[in-house]
């Protein structure tokens, strides 16, 4: 069909993933708990730091001797040896400084395993949570998260550096003008400091103006985005010039939010001014009296060597990385740290209810033929199921899609849910596998009620297979064992063959080879999964659409596999073949449910036949847009 | 409308420039009087310290202060100008540039939403460092150049020292950032294994979640972290590697001219004030070093701004003034011609669409029905010929004349607004509930919607809709609006078929006796129309009821297409 765009999904993916909760102190909690085990490595850091600034203590002095001693002296060797020493000075600092990328890298990589492992483990929790809703949105949410936690990465090193960097050159040259003329060091630090402090009060300010830019950054980004991919349906429905209101409205925020940091800028480079151009005055105006107090010519030219050539780099690096940076680090954090929370438990629970299912794309699919009882092979025990009054809407304000259900399915029988696109069969087979809680009543596995069920117990007692199948990146082998990893080659080959996935192992590397979601089909991922199934020792198999990319011939073998496997089969489907052979039919018409027999169905409801395409009188349009239905 | 013409050189980065040119000019000014208050600095502190030193008194301390005092002004008006030029120009190009991308409305050349959306957002700001990167680029060079001719000025010797010694690190420097390169790319193959390991994970969270083996998963998805944090640290190796070439070489440079001056100092040919000089000089000579990275913003500015031109040559047609006449939505094409690229699709095609009917509209090529649909709904024109409502030609109506009498329903409705309700009644206000879900009901929305959280208060974000769903979302909205015509862009494409023929039904009946348009690939929907018009090769090939026209085999295998082959074989149980 044309123009049929699965990946343009409604709403932007980011949010669904990473709720906006929690303020900026959870994502500097979440950098503080990075950097826990990071202490001896931020003293050696700290060490590193120290040596790099401290020759620059020297250097002023070294500087002036080679003046007074060498040069004016008219001693060119004592000048030399005087020199040597600002370049020995100059090279130890530049050789502690590559030192401290040795602690530097401890602090940031194992910093950025620990983000990266939380963020992980919060978004793999959301979707198993959501039940692997939003598929669209996935890639982009896990990008984001990538380049929040390089964000962090980056910006915590940079921070690390510039925090030390300044606070030592600044101690640096007060202490080495202290060395040179301890009369100096009033003029030097006076500006200075009432400079550092005026720049310290002036920080909130500029972190707020910046996340603002931020954030209106995102809201151009958001409403413009709104506005070019919904331009055609805006025009259609006569609201292009709202959204084109609001776009512009977003960007004069953004102006208006760009200008108020501009101001600040300016007023931020006056504190440079002030720190850096202040003592330098002050020196030069102060210069006859301190020479009168014994200050030598060489010492003032050192003293403006500190000024000019060591403070006012680092003052520049200032103004020019911390504010931003700094912001930057804490909105990531804050946002990974959003990603990185867990709200709740691994089994879900009633409050936060996981979002409606979508409806299953239709598919190809074939009927398959007639089942034969098995005897059970009795290492795991029988399992029943049964669904007792049970009710479920996905919120309160929501119709029901299940009211006083009743099932029960016997071990080694087989029963196929029935309905139309959307109607709530996957959140019966969720159900009934023990996934979601009902609202109302109960779901027996075995007797027990499934939501008292761990796990692992759930997972020995039945299987459940999604229309999207989970392949991971590793062995073919590991994959198809995913469930059960006991089995041994052989059995896995047996398995193979019988549900007509033999060509899986085509592949170089064959059984062992590599695999992975984007290498393989959407039929042989579902293949894989049909497999591991079929291989684990779950007794009670549901099958969720599990074939829909199968062709017909491919599809009625592992139909007919499954069900020569011991145990019980519940199949969701809205296809006529499964129907036929189940024993029984659930029928989901969307406002109650029938249980009953295929050909009963068939019989007594005109709108059952009308599903299924059995019924000759909609012949003209069999040949329709949705094919291979018959 | 044109296609994407190719932007001459210069161009683009001009229309940007305009548009920044006062605070470019602010900015130049402010950066002229700062790289002159720079470059004067040393010298004026050289007589300045030499005064002292001599006993001269406080007056060479004036033009210090002076010179101290224009410098902070000047830069701190530098600092104010830059930023606040990008973003008023950043803000300007953004205005014209969304203007303009609504304006040219849906029928302009086809652009991905995500490509037109990262030109609004990432490249107007991009462009719009022109004006400071081609300041900053002349302002270092000039003050590197000046930087060198003032200390040649003050003595020869350690110019020649400076010449000589910097340039040489520069190249130990450039060698080192190709060794990160390397690191790099390793680091961001490991990352990218980590990321493919997660999406697989999530994208399967559903069997993950029935197996209980979340943190299984976890480990396996975490399994090339170890070979991310060794690269990791090699990058951090080579960095530090970069950092040592880098401290020193300013030493270095440093030395080497204070060597020079210190044995001019020592031959009195130079002043005590003047080493001072000589060593500042240096250092903003090395800052010249500097341009190189002004000089990619300017490139990358460059690469933005002709991003943003090719959406501001966007052609807009003028919109129409005047108001529909009277009628019931009959609808005629006049010789229409329309071509993509260099295709056509539609080749003088006269059709009418009778009022108060149901037309289906089919035909092999896609792209030609979907423009049917597109100039019947108003959302583009015509290249030649003309398309009339009610005799009136849509190019001259009044958009919002237009929009009163023509509703349309996509195959790929995108929805908006905060709510599901607010999304079905986008563009119109004060529709009463019991309409909206009438026309959902209608559309066969109904069922769906009520199940969802807060009905149909539920936050759009909030509720998930596969094709189908949406399809009927859409359907629905379109059916809250009046109309005299409702297009139906292939809206019932994603539809399985007793769902497509349920929705047919109660469409039919709620839509009776109104002028429809569909385009479609489905015997369902042709079916259901009263006529069917048959397009092939751009014009109309045949007009007549679906029933009649089966009869035609071209027809049905316009129907069938290549499913047959797919679907031989048959296996018939009724």
């Amino acid at each position: 069909m044309r123009r049929l765009d699965g990946g343009r999904e409604q709403g932007s993916g980011c949010d669904c993933w990473a709720p906006r909760v929690s303020g900026r102190r959870s994502g500097l909690r979440l950098v503080r708990s990075a950097l826990a085990d990071s202490g001896p490595a931020l003293l050696a850091l700290g060490g590193w730091t120290v040596l790099a600034a401290a020759p620059a203590v020297a250097s002023g002095k070294a500087l002036a001797l080679a003046v007074d001693h060498g040069f004016l002296a008219h001693r060119p060797d004592a000048a030399w040896r005087w020199l040597v020493l600002f370049a020995a000075a100059a090279v130890l600092s530049a050789w502690a400084t590559r030192r401290s990328y040795g602690p530097l890298a401890r602090i940031v990589e194992p910093a950025r395993d620990r983000l990266l492992v939380a963020s992980a483990a919060g978004l793999l929790h959301r979707a198993t949570a959501s039940r692997g809703r939003a598929t669209g949105a996935t890639a982009l949410a896990v990008a984001q998260v990538t380049r929040q936690v390089e964000a962090v990465r980056d910006t915590l090193a940079g921070q690390l550096l510039l925090v030390a960097h300044l606070v030592l050159t600044v101690a640096a040259v007060v202490t080495g003008t202290a060395v040179l003329a301890p009369a100096a060091v009033l003029p030097v630090a006076g500006p200075l400091l009432l400079a550092l402090a005026a720049f310290a009060t002036l920080t909130p300010r500029t972190a707020r103006r910046q996340r603002e830019l931020f954030a209106t950054e995102e809201d151009i980004a958001r409403s413009a985005l709104h506005t070019v991919t919904a331009l055609r349906d805006l025009v259609a429905c006569g609201a292009e010039r709202t959204a084109l209101a609001r776009v512009l409205a977003d960007v004069a925020a953004n102006e208006a939010a760009g200008r108020a940091l501009a101001r600040l800028a300016a007023t931020r480079h006056l504190l440079v001014a002030l720190g850096v151009h202040g003592p330098l005055v002050a020196v030069v105006l102060a210069a006859p009296t301190l020479i009168a107090h014994g200050m030598t010519t060489g010492a003032l030219l050192g003293v403006l060597a500190y000024l000019l050539g060591t403070l006012e780099p680092a003052l520049r690096l200032l103004v020019q990385g911390l504010g931003p940076s700094w912001i930057r680090l804490t909105e990531a954090a804050t946002r990974l740290a959003a990603t990185a929370s867990m709200p709740e438990g691994p089994s879900g629970n009633r409050s936060a209810k996981p979002p409606p299912p979508r409806e299953p794309h239709p598919g190809e699919a074939r009927p398959g033929e007639s089942r034969e009882k098995w005897q059970p092979a009795a290492a795991v025990p029988q399992v029943d199921l049964r669904l007792l009054g049970v009710r479920f809407s996905y919120g309160p304000a929501a119709e029901p899609v299940l009211r006083d259900f009743d099932l029960d399915l016997g071990d080694g029988e087989s029963v196929a849910v029935v309905g139309p696109s959307g109607i709530g069969k996957s959140t019966l087979a969720d159900l009934a596998a023990g996934v979601l809680p009902p609202d109302q009543g109960r779901v027996l596995l075995a007797g027990v009620r499934a939501d008292r069920l761990p796990a692992a117990e759930l997972a020995r007692l039945r299987v459940l297979l999604p229309q999207e199948p989970y392949v991971f990146t590793g062995p073919l082998a590991d994959n198809l064992r995913w469930l059960a990893p006991h089995h041994s080659p052989a059995a896995v080959t047996d398995a193979l063959h019988r549900l007509g996935a033999e060509h899986l192992t085509d592949r170089r590397g064959g059984l062992d080879g590599e695999i992975s979601a984007a290498t393989l089909s959407p039929g042989e991922r579902q293949l894989v999964a049909l497999v591991r199934a079929y291989l684990s020792p779950a007794r009670l198999v549901i099958l969720d659409e599990a074939t829909s990319h199968l062709d017909a011939v491919a599809e009625r073998r592992v139909d007919h596999a499954f069900r020569h496997r011991p145990g019980s089969l519940l199949t969701v489907t809205h296809r006529a073949g499964p129907a036929e052979h189940a024993d029984r039919v659930v029928y989901l018409d969307g406002t109650s449910w029938h249980v009953a027999t295929h050909r009963d169905l068939l019989a007594e409801r005109p709108d059952y036949r009308r599903l299924l395409g059995v019924h000759p009188e909609t012949a003209p349009n069999r040949t329709g847009s949705t094919r291979n239905r018959r | 409308m044109p296609a994407d013409r190719p932007v001459p050189g210069r161009r683009p980065l001009r229309a940007v420039l305009v548009r920044g040119r006062r605070w470019t000019v602010a900015l130049a000014l402010a950066v002229a009087a700062s790289t002159t208050a720079t470059l004067l600095l040393p010298a004026v502190l050289a007589r300045a310290v030499d005064r002292m030193l001599t006993g001269g008194g406080a007056a060479g301390v004036t033009p210090l202060l002076a010179l101290v005092g224009l410098l902070a002004v000047a830069e701190a008006g530098a600092q104010y100008a830059g930023p606040r030029g990008a973003a008023d120009t950043t803000a300007r190009l953004r205005s014209d540039l969304v203007r303009r991308v609504v304006a040219a409305g849906p029928g302009a050349p086809a652009r991905p939403a995500g490509d037109l959306a990262a030109r609004l957002t990432a490249s107007a700001p991009q462009a719009a460092l022109a004006g400071p990167a081609l300041v900053y680029t002349a302002a270092q060079l000039v003050t590197a150049a000046a930087a060198v001719t003032g200390l040649a000025l003050l003595s020869p010797l350690p110019a020649l020292a400076f010449v000589l010694a910097a340039p040489a690190g520069w190249l130990l420097i450039r060698r080192q950032s190709a060794r990160t390169a390397g690191h790099g790319e390793a680091y961001q193959v490991a990352q990218a294994a980590i990321t493919t390991r997660l999406v697989e994970a999530m994208t399967g969270g559903r069997s993950i979640a029935a197996a209980g083996t979340e943190r299984a998963e976890l480990a396996r998805i975490l399994h090339p972290l170890p070979e991310l944090a060794r690269h990791g640290h090699g990058l951090w190796r080579s960095q530090r590697d970069a950092a040592w070439s880098v401290g020193l070489l300013a030493p270095a440079t440093q030395l080497a001219v204070l060597t020079a001056a210190g044995a001019e100092l020592a031959a009195g040919r130079l002043s005590p004030g003047g080493l001072a000089a000589a060593a500042a000089y240096a250092t903003l000579g090395l800052g010249g070093f500097g341009a190189a990275q002004s000089l990619l913003d300017l490139a990358r500015a460059r690469s933005g701004a002709a991003r943003t031109a090719a959406l501001l040559d966007l052609a807009v047609a003028a919109p129409g003034t005047l108001p529909l006449p009277d009628g019931h939505g009959g609808l005629r094409f006049h010789g229409v011609g329309k071509r993509t690229g260099d295709r056509p699709l539609l080749d003088g095609l006269d059709l009418t669409i009778p009022a108060g009917r149901w037309t289906a509209v089919v035909g092999a090529d896609d792209a030609a029905t979907a423009a049917v649909a597109s100039l019947a709904a108003g959302l583009d024109r015509p290249d030649t010929g003309e398309v009339a409502l009610d005799g009136a030609d849509l190019a001259t109506l009044h958009p919002e004349a237009l929009r009163a009498a023509v509703a349309t329903a996509f195959g790929d409705p995108v929805l908006f607004g905060a709510t599901v309700a607010e999304a079905l009644t986008a563009g119109q206000d004060g529709i009463p509930d019991a309409r909206i879900a009438d026309a959902a009901r209608a559309a066969g929305a109904d069922t769906h919607l009520r199940r969802l959280p807060a009905g149909y208060r539920t936050p759009l974000d909030d509720a998930p809709m596969s094709g189908g769903e949406r399809q009927r979302v859409g359907l629905a909205r379109a059916l809250c609006r009046d109309f005299r015509l409702l297009v139906l862009d292939d809206a019932t494409a994603a539809l399985d078929r007793a769902t497509e023929t349920a929705v047919l039904d109660t469409l039919a009946a709620h839509t009776a006796g109104r002028t429809r348009l569909s385009t479609t690939r489905s015997a369902a929907v042709a079916a259901h129309a009263d006529l069917v018009a048959w397009l092939d090769g751009g014009r109309l090939r045949a007009a007549a009821p679906h029933h009649r026209l089966w009869r035609d085999p071209a027809y049905r295998a316009l129907f069938t297409g290549g499913a047959e082959s797919g679907n031989g074989c048959t296996e018939s149980k009724e």
